[in-house]
C-alpha cells in the first residue's frame, strides 16, 4: 500500500490538447479517492499516468514520496480494474487471475492460495473453470477485480468499473467495493462521472473539469460547499438553482430582478458592490409552505409536479426563471396555485459570475 | 399462407444457387479423382469411358515402384511431394516468425512513414511475379542458391511476406488496445505483452497468414522451374508439368500425381480450420 502524490502534472496530446493542466493532488496511504468529472475532463488520463500506461508531459507522480516517473507501468505494482474489463479472452477465469502472479514468479502453491481466496471474496469460486465469454456483465467485472485484489499491489486504480453493468447490480456492487476497500485497507483511485458513486464511496473527491482540478475535499463538504460554479451544477440531483443578478447594498444583498435576498446582520460579500454574481439554493434546501412566512419569502406559481413517492419536486416559476424545490410527498397543492418559498441563510450558496468561484460571506467587512 | 411461400420458396432458390456453387467447386476435383483409377486407355477411347468399369489403383503404386508405361518422370513424384512439404512448411513458418512482429510493430507503434509502409508493403503485391523471374534467377545464381531447397524457400517467403504482414496487422488492430494494458498492469514488458497477450489472441491470424504462405508456396510454379532443376529441389508442380513432355504424355499419372498434391494442403486446412473460428476476442471487453 502507498500514498500517491502528483505534482504539477500536465498532460498535452498530439495536435495540442490539453488533458490535464497543472493537477496537484495528494491522496493518502489506504484512501479512498474518486476521480470525478464529465467525459473528457482528464480523469481517465490522470489513472493512465499514475497507471505509467501514459506519459506526462510534465509533473511528476509519486508512491510513497519516491518518484514513479520513470518506472514502466510493470514496475510500479499497481492494480487497475478498466471499463471493458479487459479479461484476457483466451485464459479461464483462474488463469486470468493468477497471470499477474506467475509474470511475477510467485510460486504455484502461493498463486493457487492467493486465486482461490480471492475468488471467495468475490463469491466466484464456482467460475473459475470457465472463459470471460461464458460470464454475464456482472460475473467479468468480479473476475476484472479479482484479477486486480489477488497481487496486493500498491495501489488500485479504477476507470469506471460499474459503468457497463445494470443499474441494480451497481448499487450492490458500490457496497462491495466500499467492503473490498475497507477489508483490502489499500489506497483506491477510482474515476467516474457518476457523481452518486462518487458520493457514496469516496473519502475524498477530486472534481475535475476540462483537466483542471475544481475542488478536492469530503463529499459532504463538496456538496455543502461547491468551490465554483461547476461544481455547483455538477453535483447534487436535480441540480443546485441559480438565479443570476448583482449585489447591491455594500454586499449584503442580492438583487436578481425578479426577487432580492437580504443577509442578516452585518454579513458581507467581499466582492464589491455591483458585482456581477449567481445564487444558489439546492432543491432540498428551498423551505415551501402555503403562508408567506416572514418578509423575505417569495410567492411562486407551480408549474410542474412530479411526485416520486419519497419526494415532491415542484417546479416553480420565479420571474423569467424555473425554481425547483423539493417537499414532502403528502403536500397538498394545485398546479398554478401559488406558494411561498424561503430560502434559509445558511444554505444560500453566493458565485462571482466573472470568476464562477464561490463567494464567502464574510461576518462585519465593509466595503 | 402466402408469407410461408415465399419463404420456402426463397429457401429453395438459396439452396439452388449453393448446389450450382458446391457443382463449380467440386466437379472438378471428383473428375480429377475419378480420371485417376481409371486406365487411361478407357480415358483415351472415343468414345470415352468414365464408368467405374476397370478401376485401377495402378498408377498411385507405379509412381512409388516403378511400372507401367510411364517415362520415368513419374518416379520423381513422391520425392517432390516431400520437397513441396519441406519448402512450403518452411515458408509459412518463417513467414509468421516474420511476420507476426513486423505486423505487431506496424499495428502498435507510432513511427515516421507508418502508413506509407503499410501501403508499401500492399503495393508489392501488385508486382507481377513473373517479372521477378529473371531477377531472383541472376541473384541467386550469384549467390549460389539455385537448384536448393533453401534458395526456393527464400524466394516464396520473400513473395508472401509482405502479404502476411499485412494479413497479421489487421488481425493485431482488432486486438481492443485495453487487454494489451492489462497485460502490462500485470507485470508484462512490451515484448512479454506481445508474446503472452497479443500473439495468443492473433492465433485465428496467424492461421490465415500461415495458410496463406503455405499455400501460396506449395501452388507457385514459375519461380520454382527457374530456380530448381534437380529432383533434390524441384517442388511438386513443376515436377507434374514434366509429365508433359516430348516423350508424350502421361495423363494417369498426371492425374494421381495431381490428386496426391491436393492432398496436404487440404489436411493442413482442416486440421486447422478449428483455430480459424471467430469470436476468440469474445468476452474480453464489452
Amino acid at each position: 500500500m502507498a500514498s500517491v502524490e502528483l505534482k504539477h502534472l500536465r498532460k498535452v496530446f498530439q495536435g495540442g490538447v490539453i488533458a490535464i493542466d497543472d493537477l496537484n493532488l495528494s491522496i493518502e496511504h489506504g484512501e479512498f479517492v474518486v476521480l470525478l468529472g464529465p467525459s473528457g475532463c482528464g480523469k481517465t488520463t490522470t489513472l493512465q499516468i499514475i497507471a505509467g500506461l501514459e506519459l506526462q508531459s510534465s509533473g511528476s507522480v509519486l508512491f510513497d514520496n519516491v518518484s514513479v516517473d520513470n518506472l514502466p507501468t510493470h514496475r510500479r505494482d499497481i492494480a487497475m480494474v478498466f471499463q471493458s474489463y479487459a479479461l484476457y479472452p483466451h485464459k479461464r477465469v483462474y488463469d486470468n487471475m493468477a497471470f499477474g502472479l506467475r509474470m511475477r514468479g510467485t510460486p504455484k502453491p502461493e498463486i493457487d492460495r492467493q486465486v482461490r481466496h480471492a475468488a471467495e471474496i468475490l463469491g466466484i469460486k464456482e467460475l473459475l473453470g470457465r472463459r470471460p465469454s461464458q460470464l454475464s456483465g456482472g460475473q467479468r467485472q468480479r473476475v476484472a477485480l479479482g484479477r486486480a485484489i489477488v497481487r496486493q499491489p500498491r495501489v488500485f486504480l479504477l476507470d469506471e468499473p460499474l459503468s457497463n453493468i445494470d443499474a441494480k447490480l451497481r448499487s450492490h456492487m458500490r457496497l462491495e467495493l466500499k467492503a473490498l476497500h475497507r477489508d483490502l485497507r489499500a489506497t483506491f483511485i477510482y474515476v467516474t462521472h457518476d457523481q452518486v458513486e462518487a458520493m457514496s464511496m469516496g473519502d475524498r473527491i477530486a472534481v475535475m473539469h476540462d483537466g483542471v482540478l475544481q475542488q478536492y475535499d469530503k463529499p459532504a463538504v463538496i456538496y455543502a460547499r461547491p468551490a465554483n460554479l461547476f461544481v455547483a451544477t455538477f453535483i447534487g440531483s436535480p441540480a443546485m438553482n441559480l438565479f443570476e443578478g448583482r449585489l447591491t447594498d455594500g454586499g449584503a444583498r442580492f438583487d436578481g430582478g425578479a426577487f432580492d435576498y437580504r443577509w442578516a446582520g452585518s454579513a458581507r460579500h467581499p466582492v464589491g458592490d455591483g458585482a456581477e454574481v449567481a445564487l444558489g439554493i439546492r432543491p432540498n434546501d428551498v423551505k415551501v409552505s402555503k403562508e408567506t412566512l416572514n418578509g423575505q419569502s417569495i410567492r411562486a406559481p407551480v408549474e410542474f409536479q412530479e411526485p416520486l413517492g419519497s419526494d415532491l419536486f415542484l417546479t416553480l416559476r420565479v420571474g423569467d426563471a424555473f425554481l425547483v424545490a423539493r417537499t414532502d410527498p403528502d403536500f397538498q397543492v394545485e398546479t398554478g396555485e401559488s406558494v411561498a418559498i424561503t430560502f434559509p441563510e445558511s444554505r444560500v450558496h453566493l458565485f462571482d459570475r466573472v470568476t464562477g468561484n464561490r463567494v464567502e460571506n464574510v461576518e462585519g467587512v465593509a466595503q | 399462407m402466402p408469407g410461408a411461400l415465399t419463404v420456402r420458396m426463397r429457401q429453395i432458390v438459396v439452396y439452388a444457387a449453393a448446389l450450382v456453387v458446391f457443382a463449380w467447386v467440386a466437379l472438378p476435383v471428383l473428375w480429377l479423382l475419378n480420371s485417376s483409377i481409371h486406365p487411361e486407355q478407357d480415358l483415351l477411347r472415343d468414345p470415352p469411358n468414365f464408368l467405374p468399369t476397370h478401376l485401377t489403383l495402378n498408377y498411385y503404386i507405379w509412381m512409388f515402384t516403378g511400372g507401367g508405361s510411364g517415362t520415368g518422370q513419374e518416379r520423381l513424384i513422391p520425392r517432390s511431394l516431400l520437397n513441396s512439404v519441406v519448402i512450403a512448411s518452411c515458408v509459412a513458418l518463417i513467414n509468421l516468425s516474420v511476420a507476426a512482429p513486423a505486423a505487431y510493430a506496424l499495428s502498435r507503434f507510432r513511427f515516421l512513414y507508418r502508413e506509407l509502409i503499410v501501403n508499401g508493403l500492399l503495393a508489392s503485391r501488385m508486382v507481377p511475379s513473373l517479372a521477378l523471374l529473371v531477377p531472383f534467377y541472376l541473384l541467386f545464381r550469384t549467390v549460389g542458391l539455385t537448384d536448393s531447397l533453401a534458395g526456393i524457400v527464400i524466394a516464396h517467403t520473400a513473395i508472401s511476406v509482405p502479404f502476411t504482414i499485412w494479413i497479421l496487422r489487421g488481425h493485431f488492430d482488432r486486438i481492443p488496445l485495453e487487454i494489451e494494458k492489462a497485460g502490462r498492469v500485470d507485470g508484462c514488458s512490451r515484448l512479454q505483452v506481445f508474446r503472452h497477450v497479443a500473439l495468443p489472441l492473433a492465433v485465428p491470424g496467424l492461421v490465415v497468414a500461415g495458410l496463406f504462405a503455405f499455400m501460396l508456396s506449395w501452388n507457385e510454379f514459375a519461380l520454382a522451374v527457374v530456380l530448381t532443376a534437380s529432383p533434390d529441389a524441384m517442388p511438386v508442380q513443376p515436377t507434374l508439368a514434366g509429365l508433359y513432355s516430348y516423350q508424350g504424355v502421361s495423363y494417369g499419372f498426371l492425374f494421381a500425381g495431381a490428386v496426391l498434391a491436393a492432398v496436404p494442403p487440404a489436411v493442413i486446412a482442416f486440421v486447422l480450420q478449428r483455430h480459424l473460428t471467430h469470436g476468440l476476442l469474445e468476452g474480453s471487453v464489452k
